[in-house]
């Protein structure tokens, strides 16, 4: 309906006679609202419990919010934009178009102290890379032997829209420092392809275009709970993983800011808790959250982080050296 | 008359000059907030320049060579039924791209019906997709440039007792020669501000142009800084190499392409050969599209209606702005100056993407990226659209001016009766002729939305190219199903319309 509505504000003749009350409009990530995603339960909980009506808006992935929110600055659409992760809560802040959320978030767990007054944490996860067992034996137990030691090709997601492939980058950073660039040189020659976001690259890996592809140390509790397989496993790397917590704030030009409020509340209670780990596959923030019994056999490895003041000091440097060493 | 030709002919004129001046000034006052200039000139640059240009010249000599044994084929005799030839060459040009693009994923994808060593995605595609589109425009010019060889001639080499070497040699060849350059620029051109296809097959940031660059700078980044350095080069590239083409050549493209005499004779078996070699490599990317689209069962997304209803608005706007563009462009007793005649000129081969992303800037500038995206993407797509339907247009305006300019004048006819009675049932064919084309045009548009285009803006190009992103190929195969079947029965129209003209004639 928005897309309809918006559409028509252009052409005012047409516009007359449609009229309807405004939904809390949600901008998040695509793989969110798909239909096995966590979306349209946690709309369906959300509405019931409000009765008014949640729109999801999808788009490709999380960065690509960022530059949504930068691009419509105050006359944004949204009311929350959810799915930006902890690497860019400074570089968003700056843009000085969100509200604080008034939440308490004492009772949560983290993979590392952290706390914000803008922004709710919702769910977290460490990046990996994801294999199936069945075909790749050799599997790497570094980032390093990953990217030196190993004929693996993978498959990962663009760092300039993608909060996985911008975890990536992270990652190598935190791993290789100023060695950085080289390692993306090496890395590339087995790159099969750079998608937009986290959907594309993860089914062209189920597809078997690749051996590895870039996703979390929880993804293969999916196949587990849904195709009852062990045959994709999440490598453990011995210098850490790097990690995500995915959060959710209001815009403070929001007209219905206490509505959106509420929403955050009601992200962290256990309705939508018990819904992310068996649809977004992450560890809840809340511990005490229902979690699809194959989550008791995942690994919760060593956490690498930056903090979100690093990342937006030197994120377009670190892109650049990326975007180098990868169009070579 | 005089008066309302004027006021039509200065509101086009100053509308052109007006977006070209806005377009400027969007590059000149971009909304800032980039970084350091030297930081942009990295080495990512130049491989986005070199790959711009690399994948352009090897489409176009791809697009030549395969182009020259068909041309010639095709152009021994004049054969019967050659005009519907033609008329199929002349589509695949104006058909979405999107749709080539789909075709050469589902010929020649991981279910594909041909399998390549490695994958579509990359330069393999880009230059399948690039061939695909610029075949049949390269054999057509081509073909046309050799059916001038006057009759005399060829009679000339039979009395001679040429054999085929011969007049290949002395006859053929140096007329492919000359008509092989300009064409080849043209095709290079084409390619070179090629978006969509180098956008949905260039799988990763190896495979970016300019034009694509732009794009993720707006997108990815929100540097707009980096989107206009990167118009203004791709700009300031087209250009050069228009100067290496020469405005003069261009030109004589446009006249070139006419539609050819028919014969009297079926086509020889050679010329079957060709007719049949051709239709089998240009259709088999629909083909394979419409095999994919079968595959599953029809099963439309929520987001379709909306899809259809801004797609078909967009088309209906930007078909009458271009009509009227052009019909402004070619009003009787319109004096050719010099300058109006770079203004054509300047709209031709200023990349369609570059003025966007300068009005684009602009809008960012002044706050008004939402409310401008109808107007925009109207407007740019009837910019494209105008070239392309003004010589008809103004072919059939100056016939009737000249045939009953003096009688109207003598018979003191005021401005309306003779608009109603003399120009408009000669001319009324022609116009629903251009505004079909031009709705085609702009239903098959992706760059201009995807880069103008907000968040919950989608038309069904952008819907078939999202479901193409997330990989369901299927679904976006239907759907291009039903883009396909809107522009044929556009076109259909137009024909009828096109025939009624001949019939009246």
């Amino acid at each position: 309906m928005t897309v309809f509505k918006t559409a028509l504000m252009a052409t005012p003749m047409l516009a007359a006679g449609l009229a309807s009350a405004d939904p809390l409009t949600i901008y998040t990530y695509e793989s969110f609202v798909s239909e096995w995603g966590p979306g349209p339960q946690i709309e369906k909980a959300y509405e019931a419990d409000c009765d008014c009506e949640v729109d999801f808006v999808g788009l490709e992935d999380g960065v690509a919010l960022l530059n949504r929110l930068r691009l419509e600055g105050e006359d944004s659409q949204a009311d929350i934009i959810l799915g930006l992760d902890d690497a860019l809560i400074a570089e968003t802040k700056k843009l000085d178009l969100l509200a604080k959320h008034r939440v308490d978030l004492s009772g949560l767990t983290l993979p590392y102290d952290w706390e914000d007054d803008t922004f709710v944490p919702y769910d977290y996860g460490h990046f990996a890379f994801v294999y199936d067992q069945t075909r790749v034996d050799s599997v790497p137990s570094s980032l390093e032997e990953l990217v030196y030691d190993s004929d693996l090709s993978i498959i990962y997601q663009d760092p300039r829209v993608s909060t996985p492939g911008q975890g990536l980058m992270l990652w190598m950073k935190s791993v290789f420092g100023d060695e950085a660039e080289d390692a993306w040189t090496t890395l590339q020659e087995r790159v099969v392809t750079v998608t937009p976001g986290w959907s594309e690259a993860y089914s062209l890996f189920q597809e078997g275009e690749s051996d590895m592809v870039l996703s979390y140390t929880t993804s293969p509790a999916y196949h587990m709970t849904y195709e009852d397989t062990d045959k994709y496993q999440a490598a453990i790397f011995s210098e850490g993983h790097y990690a995500q917590i995915e959060v959710a704030a209001v815009l403070k030009n929001s007209d219905q800011i206490d509505r959106a409020r509420d929403f955050l509340a009601f992200l962290v209670s256990n309705p939508a808790q018990d819904v992310l780990p068996g649809t977004n596959w992450m560890w809840p923030v809340l511990d005490s959250a229902d979690k699809p019994e194959a989550f008791e056999q995942m690994v919760r490895p060593e956490t690498l982080y930056f903090s979100s003041e690093t990342v937006a000091e030197n994120r377009r440097d670190w892109l650049r050296e990326w975007r180098n060493a990868a169009s070579q | 008359m005089i008066a309302g030709n004027r006021l039509l002919r200065r509101l086009g004129a100053g509308l052109l000059w007006l977006t070209l001046a806005l377009a400027a000034l969007g590059m000149v006052l971009h909304p800032g907030g980039g970084y350091a200039w030297a930081s942009y000139f990295d080495s990512w640059l130049v491989r986005v320049i070199w790959f711009s240009i690399y994948q352009a010249l090897l489409s176009a000599t791809l697009s030549l060579l395969l182009a020259w044994p068909f041309a010639w084929a095709l152009s021994q005799t004049p054969f019967r039924g050659q005009w519907l030839l033609a008329a199929f060459l002349n589509l695949a040009f104006i058909l979405p791209v999107l749709a080539v693009v789909l075709g050469v994923v589902s010929l020649f994808g991981q279910n594909g019906w041909v399998t390549l060593p490695g994958t579509v995605y990359g330069l393999p595609g880009i230059l399948l997709a690039h061939v695909a589109l610029n075949l049949p425009f390269a054999t057509r010019l081509l073909w046309d440039r050799l059916s001038q060889i006057p009759d005399h001639q060829k009679r000339l080499a039979e009395v001679l007792g040429m054999g085929l070497r011969h007049r290949l040699r002395w006859l053929e060849w140096p007329l492919i020669r000359m008509a092989s350059g300009p064409v080849f620029v043209l095709i290079a051109l084409l390619c070179f501000s090629s978006f969509t296809v180098i956008l949905t097959l260039g799988g990763g940031p190896a495979n970016t142009n300019l034009e694509v660059a732009v794009y993720q700078a707006l997108k990815y980044e929100f540097d707009s800084r980096a989107a206009m350095l990167y118009a203004v080069l791709h700009g300031a590239l087209a250009l050069t190499a228009i100067g290496a083409l020469g405005q003069g050549g261009l030109l004589n493209m446009e006249a070139a392409v006419r539609q050819p005499r028919g014969g009297q004779r079926g086509p020889s078996p050679l010329q079957w050969c060709a007719i049949l070699g051709l239709l089998a490599l240009l259709l088999s990317p629909y083909a394979a599209l419409l095999d994919r689209a079968l595959q599953a069962d029809w099963h439309w997304p929520a987001r379709l209606p909306d899809a259809l209803r801004t797609s078909l608005g967009i088309a209906v706007f930007s078909s009458v702005c271009a009509v009227l563009l052009a019909l402004s462009r070619c009003l009787p007793g319109a004096v050719r100056t010099r300058r109006s005649r770079w203004l054509d000129f300047g709209v031709l081969v200023i990349p369609a993407m570059v003025l966007t992303t300068g009005l684009f800037l602009l809008c960012l500038r002044l706050g008004w990226a939402r409310e401008a995206t109808w107007p925009l993407i109207i407007w740019v797509n009837a910019l494209m659209a105008m070239p392309l339907i003004l010589q008809p247009l103004k072919a059939r305006i100056q016939a009737a001016h000249s045939q009953y300019h003096r009688l109207t004048r003598v018979l003191g006819m005021r401005t309306w009766p003779v608009l109603r009675l003399v120009y408009w049932p000669l001319v009324r064919p022609v116009m629903l002729w251009a505004l079909a084309l031009s709705a085609v045009l702009s239903l098959g548009d992706m760059g201009v939305a995807a880069l103008v285009g907000q968040v919950d803006f989608v038309t069904l190009p952008l819907l078939i190219y999202q479901s193409m992103g997330s990989y369901q190929m299927t679904l976006a195969a239907q759907m291009m199903v039903v883009l396909l079947a809107l522009c044929a029965s556009l076109l259909l129209l137009a024909e009828w319309a096109r025939g009624r003209y001949r019939a009246g004639r």
